[in-house]
């Protein structure tokens, strides 16, 4: 199996709608791909088309083997799983991510896991083959929330893979340009793509769909596409 | 984890070099895009938080990079 | 009706007296109302109106003429007669009724329908192609077939005993090969000297004809130097028979005639020989990459050395230049402005470059270098004319070599241009056949590379600074510095290096004249080098860059040969001369086959550089040119000046150049004259002289032909746009006003605006504001633009109000790519001599109609005069009759 997870450097980046274009985009090869919500604060169900009355997730549950009826599917395929509202003492989120090792069942299936941004990667109990991907757009702020995290992951303790995500890229900005151009030389770990500033994306979950769906001719399909052969590229090569 | 190489090159977007090679051969290691060191310098200046951060990210860590060439003024 | 009859004249009383003798009152009277009907409301002459009558009176009595029955039968002659015009009786309607009574009488002439005229057209038709189609087919089994038993025989070479064989050690030994190869000449010589009979010749020459056209399709190395081969030896044979038989000793007109045409085929043949040896080979050098620790690579100092050419014209080159990849603490531009203009210099300090004047202007751009060289001190120099804008992956392209060998002095590359050359754009080649720098870029250069004789081309090169302060800068003594420059290079014993892969591209010269003053420069050029440092001899050269050298030169001689062959079978039309002093048949037996393999085993090694017989006429058109610039500077090289090329002007109107077409226009004349006389000739002259008559005929008609096209050139197509468009093919996006993306594909660019492709159907409108993405590598630009034509799934678009830095951006991502070039041969065929024919064929029609078209005003009335008789003598000749309508 192979996990991604995929956290906000701070709100507001756009990691949700990431999550659920990559999971399409991932889908189009036709391997099992999963996303999982672990934002309680979350709404990765409504990108993928969850009927809006629906509250319960996850979080409803105390044990897996419950919690795997939340499991929802949508056109493309993808099951996600969505975090609910806590009703009960459900399970933590340690444990759901564990446990989502009972449903791997071929080698290359995918895990996304949407993380919240208040919750630190430390956080996690993430190995070497992870992939972790910190979405950060290009601002002053998400500049500095890099170098600080640069910092941090110098002390941890494990190792995973580290990357920062530029979304929303607007090339027309003159300080998003610079800044980019800037981090494609200055910033370690920065990921050699980007997903540019597009509508369609925002204007897709208005339809209840993805982007990726909605406009198959746009600069935003192109993008996630992209991603997704990358990750598939960074993956392949973690196993050798 | 303590240190990170910078990597670039090997984009997915690397359409007109990737291009040159595949006609005449070479790999696409060989082709070394080279980085605006001027514009970069630039751009630190020009804006003072990017110009706290990276005094303060050069006083207290040493980074690798590759690709490090000597900044001098070009006019 | 009595008044009028009183009141005739006396002539015509006594007629009437006369008639009444004959014929009844009546009658009488009846001439005479028909005859002044006929010659007041029918106009009709006199004699006409007269005879008339009488004519209906003869024919009534064998036909009841009634109302009705003149009705038919006017129709019907008006069916069988329906050139005749109205009044009837004049002398070119007595002609036309003639000529076509005995038309009707003679041939069967039934009025078929015009649906089935259509169909019998058709099946005619389709039979034609079908035979052509059963012939296509034979001919590809046939070569198909021997393909295959030549990729058999190939295998053959594969199996262990054969590898054995040739791998032993036999073949090592020296006084072995010695031997096989005095034994080869041997037999060669023997081939070329003995002398056949015609039988013979004929069964030897469709032998190397069979096998030509068995190796027609066959790719490989060795199908080609088999055709070479045999190309060589049919070719010295053929002159040797020329210089043996076919001398008139006797007569003292056609010896002379004859001696220069057998001087211009020795040309002919000498420069066929050089250009298989230099082109054998050629040897496609692959680039070598540099390795990835930039501190150590070496400064390169870019020269774009300009005199008079305009801002605009030098902008782009220099920004381009600047994207260079290359470490910008290595990289150093400056502009070498000769005409020392102030708004050149505010540029070179707003983009941060280099700017260099020097206080006279000696020696032109040769002198120019010299002296920023002085005041530079870069490890390399990298030349551009100020129009030629490099790739951003030039110098990582190019520099390798120098790192990996430190003899190489100099890396040229291709002259690729992104405009039409007056050939291309007059005749509308544009991109449809090789231009005709391709030949010289594509093929023979690389073929030179084989033989390390690479020569330095003025621009697009990169030459070692320790190499050129070795021979004390850029020669100046010739006006062609660049090739002297690395011929003195190349004597103090550095090597040159060509890498066949455009980096750069430039403008073509913009009207005929222009290219011809280059090409009479370069001509002037080179013969002031064998002149002043004659290549054949002195040291420091080997034998192959020698005949490399020598090749090229003849290349510029050939003015007086072209114009010999063009001339020649005029000798025999107008003054019975015997040039070729042989039977028809000989005559037949030795040319034509020897033409058809030169034509073959060129057309497989440079097909798709350039198709045959456009050689021809480009030379045809340059010829009288370049013969005295070559002859003044190969009796006194220092004669003539230095004429700089023009770049950058546009032409405002279609005109025709009527200066320099004036040779063409003379020598087509003389051909044509030729050809009428030629055709009196046949029809009255004495028969003995037949075969060769026609012979000259179809020689001068192919020269004609070959002019035509010539004088085609001359026709200045109107420029309509000053920045040029240039075809693309790259990945861009463009974001709409509402925020949307839409991924194209950009199709072509210029100076201010792209071109552009959707997949899918836009929504798009004119003056739509759009934001274009493209990028270059790693980085995204975007540029502010507004829409400006749409189709379907097409948009074009203008760029807004760049500043500097966009403006830049905006090279870098489309001239300065890498790729920007690289397609300069890929949509050429690969040459088909018998399709190129047909084309040069319609290009010299062109070429007579745009001579009428253009003519001066004091021709017009010639002309005019001369396509009125043409057009009353076509209306002379019998028409087929026209359909009747049956109506009820």
């Amino acid at each position: 199996m192979k996990r991604i997870f995929l956290k906000g450097i701070k709100g507001g980046t756009g990691t949700t709608s990431i999550v659920a274009n990559l999971a399409c985009a991932l889908r189009k090869s036709n391997v099992p791909v999963y996303a999982i919500d672990l934002d309680p604060k979350g709404d990765l169900g409504l990108h993928l088309g969850l009927a809006w009355e629906h509250l319960l997730g996850w979080s409803d549950y105390p044990d897996f083997a419950s919690a795997c009826e939340q499991f929802h599917q949508d056109n493309d395929g993808v099951r996600f799983l969505p975090y609910g509202s806590r009703s009960n003492l459900g399970l933590d989120f340690s444990s759901i991510i564990e446990s989502c090792q009972q449903l791997n069942d071929s080698d290359d299936s995918w895990f996304l896991f949407d993380c919240p941004a208040h919750v630190d990667v430390h956080r996690y109990p993430l190995n070497e083959d992870d992939i972790f991907l910190e979405i950060i757009n290009c601002d002053a702020i998400c500049h500095s929330f890099a170098f600080k995290r640069l910092n941090t992951l110098k002390q941890a303790e494990s190792s995973w893979q580290h990357y920062f995500l530029t979304n929303k890229y607007n090339s027309a900005s003159e300080l998003e340009s610079d800044l980019l151009q800037l981090w494609q030389s200055e910033l370690p770990l920065i990921a050699p793509l980007y997903i540019n500033k597009d509508e369609v994306i925002k204007e897709a979950t208005a339809f209840r769909n993805v982007a990726i769906n909605c406009a198959p001719y746009s600069v935003a399909n192109d993008d996630f596409e992209t991603l997704a052969g990358w990750l598939v590229s960074r993956a392949s090569q973690n196993e050798q | 984890m303590n240190d990170f190489a910078v990597k670039n090159s090997h984009t997915l977007t690397q359409y007109d070099i990737e291009k040159l090679l595949r006609q005449f051969g070479g790999k696409e290691t060989d082709y070394v895009e080279i980085v605006d060191v001027e514009k970069n310098r630039k751009t630190i200046e020009k804006y003072p938080l990017l110009n706290d951060i990276a005094l303060a990210t050069t006083q207290t860590q040493s980074t690798k990079k590759i690709n490090k060439s000597a900044i001098k003024t070009h006019k | 009706m009595s008044n009028k009859i009183n009141s005739v004249s006396v002539p015509q009383r006594l007629l009437k007296v006369l008639l009444s003798l004959v014929l009844t009152k009546l009658l009488v009277r009846f001439v005479f109302i028909k005859f002044y009907g006929y010659y007041n409301q029918h106009k009709m002459s006199l004699l006409g109106a007269f005879l008339l009558p009488f004519f209906v009176l003869f024919l009534s009595l064998f036909i009841k003429l009634d109302s009705n029955k003149k009705r038919e039968i006017k129709h019907k002659l008006q069916r069988l007669y329906p050139h005749v015009s109205q009044p009837v009786l004049t002398p070119s309607n007595c002609i036309r009724i003639v000529l076509q009574s005995v038309y009707l009488a003679l041939f069967n002439t039934t009025t078929t329908s015009q649906q089935h005229t259509t169909i019998e057209q058709r099946k005619t038709w389709r039979k034609v192609t079908r035979s052509a189609r059963l012939l296509r087919l034979a001919d590809s089994k046939l070569v198909r077939s021997f393909k295959v038993l030549w990729l058999v025989a190939r295998k053959q070479t594969k199996t262990k005993s054969y590898k054995a064989v040739s791998r032993s050690s036999i073949w090592k030994n020296s006084t072995l090969k010695v031997a096989f190869l005095t034994l080869l000449i041997f037999a060669v010589a023997i081939f070329i000297t003995v002398p056949f009979s015609i039988e013979a010749q004929a069964v030897f020459i469709s032998l190397i004809l069979v096998v030509a056209y068995s190796l027609r399709r066959v790719e490989g190395q060795i199908a080609t130097i088999v055709m070479i081969t045999l190309s060589v030896t049919t070719s010295t044979r053929y002159l040797w028979w020329r210089y043996t038989d076919t001398l008139n000793w006797g007569d003292p007109l056609a010896l002379a005639l004859g001696i220069g045409l057998l001087l211009a085929e020795s040309y002919a043949w000498l420069v066929l020989i050089l250009g298989f040896f230099q082109t054998i080979n050629p040897l496609h050098r692959k680039p070598i990459a540099l390795g990835k620790d930039t501190i150590n690579w070496p400064t390169v100092d870019i020269y774009i050395p300009t005199y008079n050419e305009p801002l605009e014209v030098v902008k782009p080159t220099t920004i381009a230049a600047q994207s260079i990849d290359w470490p910008a603490d290595k990289l150093n531009i400056y502009i070498l402005d000769d005409g020392k203009r102030p708004e050149f210099a505010e540029f070179a300090k707003q983009i941060g470059v280099g700017y260099l004047t020097r206080p006279d202007n000696k020696h032109a751009k040769a002198g120019n270098m010299n002296h920023a060289m002085k005041v530079t001190n870069g490890d390399y120099i990298a030349i551009f004319d100020c129009d030629h804008i490099p790739a951003r992956s030039f110098l990582q392209m190019t520099m390798g070599q120098f790192i990996n060998d430190s003899k190489v002095c100099l890396v040229q590359t291709p002259h690729h241009f992104f405009s039409a050359d007056p050939f291309e754009r007059n005749l509308k080649n544009h991109r449809k056949i090789p231009n005709e720098n391709m030949l010289f870029y594509g093929l023979i250069q690389d073929g030179n590379d084989m033989w390390d004789a690479t020569f330095f081309c003025g621009s697009c090169a990169v030459l070692r600074r320790s190499a050129l302060e070795e021979i004390g800068g850029f020669a100046v003594e010739t006006v062609t510095e660049d090739a002297h420059t690395a011929l003195r290079m190349q004597r103090a014993g550095y090597k040159t290096t060509y890498i066949n892969i455009p980096q750069a591209a430039g403008l073509a010269t913009d009207s005929l004249s222009a290219h011809v003053g280059q090409r009479i420069r370069w001509a002037r050029g080179m013969a002031q080098i064998f002149r002043l440092d004659n290549p054949l001899f002195g040291k420091g050269l080997n034998i192959a860059q020698r005949l490399c050298y020598l090749n090229a030169m003849l290349h510029f001689l050939s003015g007086i040969p072209r114009i010999v062959f063009l001339t020649a079978p005029l000798a025999l039309i107008y003054f019975n001369a015997q040039i070729i002093y042989a039977p028809f048949v000989a005559i037949f037996l030795y040319i034509v086959p020897t033409l058809l393999q030169v034509k073959i085993t060129n057309s497989r090694i440079q097909g798709k550089y350039r198709y045959s017989f456009w050689g021809e006429v480009y030379e045809s058109v340059l010829a009288w040119y370049i013969l005295k610039p070559t002859t003044v500077a190969l009796i006194n090289p220092n004669k003539g000046k230095f004429n700089v090329t023009e770049k950058g002007g546009l032409n405002k109107q279609d005109h025709y150049d009527w200066t320099i077409s004036k040779p063409y226009i003379i020598l087509l004349l003389v051909n044509v004259l030729g050809m009428t006389y030629g055709v009196f000739r046949l029809l009255f002259g004495d028969s003995s002289q037949i075969g060769v008559l026609v012979i000259s005929m179809l020689w001068a008609s192919y020269n004609v032909i070959i002019l035509g096209a010539a004088v085609a050139v001359a026709a200045e197509a109107k420029q309509v746009r000053s920045s040029h468009r240039i075809k693309a093919n790259f990945p861009a996006a463009i974001r709409l006003a509402n925020g949307r993306t839409i991924k194209v594909k950009i199709t072509d660019y210029s100076n201010n605006g792209v071109g552009l492709e959707t997949e899918h159907n836009h929504l798009c409108r004119v003056n739509d504001k759009v934001e274009l993405l493209m990028s270059r590598g790693l980085k995204q630009f975007s540029f502010p633009t507004y829409i400006c034509n749409t189709r379907d799934k097409q948009l074009g678009l203008t760029l807004r109000d760049l500043d500097l830095e966009k403006q830049t951006a905006f090279i870098q991502c489309t001239f300065s790519r890498a790729d920007a070039w690289l397609d300069w041969q890929e949509n050429f065929k690969h040459d088909k001599p018998s399709y190129s024919f047909s084309h040069v064929f319609y290009t010299s029609i062109k070429g007579f109609k745009n001579l009428i078209f253009h003519a001066p005003n004091e021709l017009r009335p010639a002309i005019a005069f001369a396509s009125r008789v043409l057009y009353f003598v076509a209306s002379l000749l019998p028409k087929k009759p026209t359909k009747v309508l049956k109506t009820s």
